[in-house]
């Protein structure tokens, strides 16, 4: 569509899967021009470090406006657009639940009437930390501060979080919890009433023609409301970006027609205003947006994935230690790179 | 007849691909480069952005320091330990595993080999992504067949092959041994190919038990292969990264030399690339110290020299 | 030849258990559904190997790998064999060590790591060569040169150097003698450094996801992103994919158990 009205310009797109990465990293010293590309808005801090990204600050101003979401920023300065946002939220078949759970106790309800292993288990959750971050969130807690770029693992509200999803939550688990496959399929063959996950797994759900319906997480009560972690699919201006490639982006984001095109066929939840969602998914992770956490972006996030991860693994998916303890090994280790 | 003229073109072919990135890492190894300063922008890049973002500093042995003695140490030195555990695990088991397997298939009385040698050989030429996968199965806690047979046998909770940290490492052995085991069967194949049948027959006229013959006639004759084929394979375990990296890093990354290195490199705020050849280069040391000790030791030169 | 009935059951179990890893990568290539059944049942049909078979990058990822892979065979041996009968033939200033230094670093050449990398990288990008499958087969065969150096080193140790007198003496110039007079008795040891550097291009990942791009891709690099896909991998065509990309390897390693039989003591 946009070629059709500039005729002078060619998109091309490749796709660089699956180290997306290290391909534009290594790009920069050799000059390899290309002018953007397409991530969640996580990585601005490390490409800011590693000179790949050219501030587009004036060249945007015009559109800032358009835009219901805060556009990512790292150190005061824009690096490029947001097209969609993106969650986690509950996505429930209808055939074994009827209407979304209001409470986290109609959830517990739900998760115990259908938790009987090995025919069916309770929920389809991926224990990772970036599913898992809603509850620490939820409870005060946070696994990475970005203004003081500090770790709050220790923080006795994350520790509440982590022991929250470990009693309430993990008991209804299907098997092999941290395999993104396994609890996809769980759900896709009907052996549990709901699972955890985002719009980009709404494709597979259709696929296996189950009638479902997505709502948020659903709070625990008034102080304690689910915020998981949640990403702005964007484009990156790098160093290389020409003015067309710009102008491109802004289209792109920012057109009415373009943003419908991508609400109806890709089910994307826009960001900017005025956008119609007839869509009742749509519109469910559009509900789920209201209450997410955006994800850090400094550089500095990049070891606390991994520690909370182990966190993950050695407290509340096993239990090779404790909760408090694999929190404090996961500190001193952090500390050792400078994140306390 | 110029000889140096006919090595040339190939060493300088293998010169110019690999010893200068071996160099060039090498030298990093002793900057403090990270994604801050590294790599470089090309020489036609603007002025501005050049000056924004200056090349690595020069920190002597600091890296090496640090692995040594800093906070990176004892995780180091516990993924050297662990590593050398993992080759005094390993090698016997794909050694032993491939010999077995080897004389099974070289054995007269045993009939549709044909069959059952190109069924075996397929580990080898499997890309490793799809071994991984294979194994994902076998060892799924819940629907695998290895914990689904434990679990029949009466044992109530079968480990967690994946999350466990100790279960997971004992995986990689059996992995690893399933990986090998081909290179080491073929090379017991040919070797036994190779042995004459009259030393066979010989011992048989002669009254020798199988045991007999097994000790004093096979086994010195594939002695020599055996060795090479375990000297190159533990050297292999040595290296041993990709398949942990992709079972599970981050229950394994502290087991494994390399996999330390890169965790250290791309778990750092800012990719500590520096820090990474540091750990990288330290390692090679060891494989080259390694492959020379054993290759002294089992006499593999011995030969090499003539012509 | 007796039979042993013990020793082939022996054997048909052991071949089954060590296969048995592969044998659910194949059952699963044939299911319906795209994920493992999770206590679903097993429906096998063909649709994932024609799905596979369908896709144009297959084809074309086969084509570009077997062009590297081929590629990669080439330049190894047209290096390495004049090399390996320098060594063999010759001594000269240098020979022992350069020698050992092939063998030892047949081992340690492996972690390149990413400096290295980056390094390789910016020569290939600085001379243009970078998305080029011959480039990066001239990669793989310079990283193959020590190993297939040697290799062919110990095999014409073996060779009687009569032959080789007698052309010299009827005055044959160093190309004649190479091609006419040694090549053709070092067919069994060329096939097996054939096999190898073939299978080792092949199944190249890193170097070639970094280097390639669209049209070029080699076969693996497809394969691999079949399992990336953010979105919900579909485990069924993965395993189809794989195994089809998995026969050549296996076909050469089932040829190159036949040529270590026929007298290659060389190897030890």
């Amino acid at each position: 569509m946009y070629m059709q009205s500039r005729p002078n310009v060619q998109v091309v797109f490749e796709n660089k899967a699956p180290d997306l990465q290290t391909a534009v990293l290594a790009a920069i010293s050799t000059g390899e021009k290309f002018d953007l590309f397409i991530w969640a808005h996580d990585w601005i801090g490390l490409m800011v470090e590693a000179g790949v990204l050219k501030s587009v600050d004036n060249d945007v101003a015009d559109v800032l406006p358009k835009f219901a979401a805060s556009i990512p920023q790292y150190k005061g300065r824009v690096y490029g657009l947001p097209f969609t946002a993106e969650t986690v939220a509950l996505i429930c078949n209808k055939k074994m639940v009827t209407e979304p759970p209001k409470t986290f106790a109609d959830l517990t309800k739900i998760m115990q009437q259908y938790h009987k292993p090995p025919q069916s288990y309770g929920i389809a959750y991926i224990v990772n930390p970036y599913f898992v971050s809603a509850w620490i969130h939820g409870a005060g807690g946070y696994y990475f501060d970005d203004k003081t770029e500090k770790q709050g693992l220790t923080d006795p509200r994350s520790i509440a979080g982590f022991e929250f999803f470990k009693k309430n939550i993990m008991p209804y688990v299907g098997p092999n919890p941290t395999d993104y496959n396994t609890q996809v399929s769980l759900f896709l063959s009907g052996q549990t009433p709901c699972m955890v996950n985002g719009p980009w797994s709404i494709g597979a759900v259709k696929k296996a023609g189950i009638d479902f319906f997505v709502a948020p997480l659903p709070p625990v009560d008034s102080t304690y409301t689910p915020k998981p972690y949640g990403g702005l699919k964007m484009f990156y201006t790098t160093i290389y970006a020409s003015k067309e490639a710009i102008d491109f982006m802004k289209w792109f984001t920012t057109d009415p027609q373009a943003a419908k095109i991508l609400v109806q066929k890709l089910g994307y939840v826009p960001v900017i205003k005025d956008v119609e969602i007839q869509d009742p998914v749509v519109q469910g992770f559009y509900e789920a947006i209201k209450n997410f956490y955006l994800m850090p972006v400094s550089p500095k996030m990049q070891p606390v994935w991994g520690a909370v991860d182990i966190v993950i693994q050695n407290a509340i998916v096993s239990d090779q230690k404790t909760i408090t303890q694999a929190v404090q090994d996961a500190a001193k280790d952090l500390c050792a790179r400078g994140l306390c | 007849m110029r000889p140096p003229l006919l090595i040339l073109p190939g060493l300088l072919l293998f010169l110019f691909f690999n010893l200068w990135p071996i160099v060039y890492s090498i030298y990093i190894s002793f900057t403090n480069a990270n994604i801050r300063n590294f790599p470089q922008l090309p020489p036609w890049a603007p002025e501005e952005l050049k000056h924004a973002r200056p090349p690595p500093d020069f920190v002597g042995l600091a890296n090496y320091a640090s692995i040594f003695t800093g906070p990176a140490s004892a995780g180091f030195w516990n993924a050297v330990f662990w590593t050398l555990v993992f080759v005094a695990m390993s090698v016997p088991a794909k050694v032993a595993l491939g010999t077995f397997v080897g004389l099974l298939m070289s054995s007269e009385k045993v009939l549709g080999k044909s069959v059952m040698k190109a069924l075996l050989i397929v580990p080898w030429a499997l890309p490793l992504i799809l071994s991984v996968v294979a194994w994902r199965y076998v060892f799924d806690p819940t629907y695998g067949v290895v914990n689904q047979m434990l679990y029949s046998l009466g044992v109530s909770k079968p480990p967690d092959w994946f999350v466990n940290k100790d279960y997971a490492y004992a995986a990689m052995v059996v992995i690893e041994a399933w990986l090998a085991y081909p290179f080491i069967m073929t090379v017991v194949i040919g070797a036994l190919a190779n042995v004459p049948r009259t030393a066979f027959e010989a011992a048989q006229i002669d009254g020798a038990g199988r045991w007999a013959v097994f000790t004093q006639i096979t086994l010195p004759l594939i002695k020599r292969p055996l060795i090479y084929a375990s000297v190159m394979t533990a050297a292999a375990s040595l290296q041993f990264f990709l398949v942990a990296f992709l079972w599970n890093f981050i229950q394994l990354y502290d087991r494994f030399m390399l996999a330390y290195g890169y965790y250290w490199a791309f778990g750092s705020p800012f990719r500590e690339y520096g820090l990474a050849a540091a750990v990288l280069s330290i390692s090679a040391l060891v494989i080259s110290a390694f492959m020379i000790l054993a290759i002294r030791l089992t006499g593999l030169m011995r030969g090499m020299y003539e012509s | 030849m007796r039979a042993s009935l013990l020793q082939t059951s022996v054997a048909v179990l052991t071949t089954f258990l060590l296969f048995y890893p592969v044998l659910q990568i194949v059952l699963l290539s044939l299911n319906k559904l795209p994920y493992f059944r999770i206590g679903g049942d097993f429906m096998p049909t063909p649709e994932s190997f024609q799905w596979v078979l369908q896709q144009p990058e297959f084809w074309r990822g086969l084509v570009n790998s077997l062009i590297a892979a081929g590629a990669t065979v080439v330049i190894v041996i047209a290096l390495a064999l004049p090399g390996a009968y320098a060594f063999s033939r010759y001594r000269f200033k240098g020979r022992d060590s350069l020698l050992s230094f092939y063998v030892v670093f047949t081992q340690v050449s492996g972690g390149l790591g990413i400096a290295g990398l980056i390094a390789l990288f910016a020569i290939v990008s600085a001379l243009g060569l970078r998305n080029n499958l011959l480039a990066l087969a001239l990669i793989y065969a310079a990283g193959a040169i020590p190993y297939h150096t040697w290799l062919l080193k110990t095999y014409i140790d073996t060779i009687p150097r009569s032959a080789e007198e007698a052309a010299l003496i009827d005055g044959a110039g160093a190309a004649t003698l190479l091609l006419r007079v040694v090549l053709p008795l070092m067919a069994p040891a060329l096939a097996v450094s054939a096999i190898l550097s073939f299978i080792g291009a092949w199944g190249e990942l890193i170097l070639a996801n970094l280097f390639l791009s669209g049209e070029n891709r080699t076969l693996i690099l497809w394969i691999y992103s079949l399992m990336s896909n953010v979105y919900s991998v579909q485990w069924n065509r993965f395993a189809a994919a794989a195994l089809l990309y998995a026969i050549p390897p296996v076909v050469l390693y089932i040829i190159l158990q036949r040529f270590l039989r026929k007298g290659l003591a060389f190897v030890y």
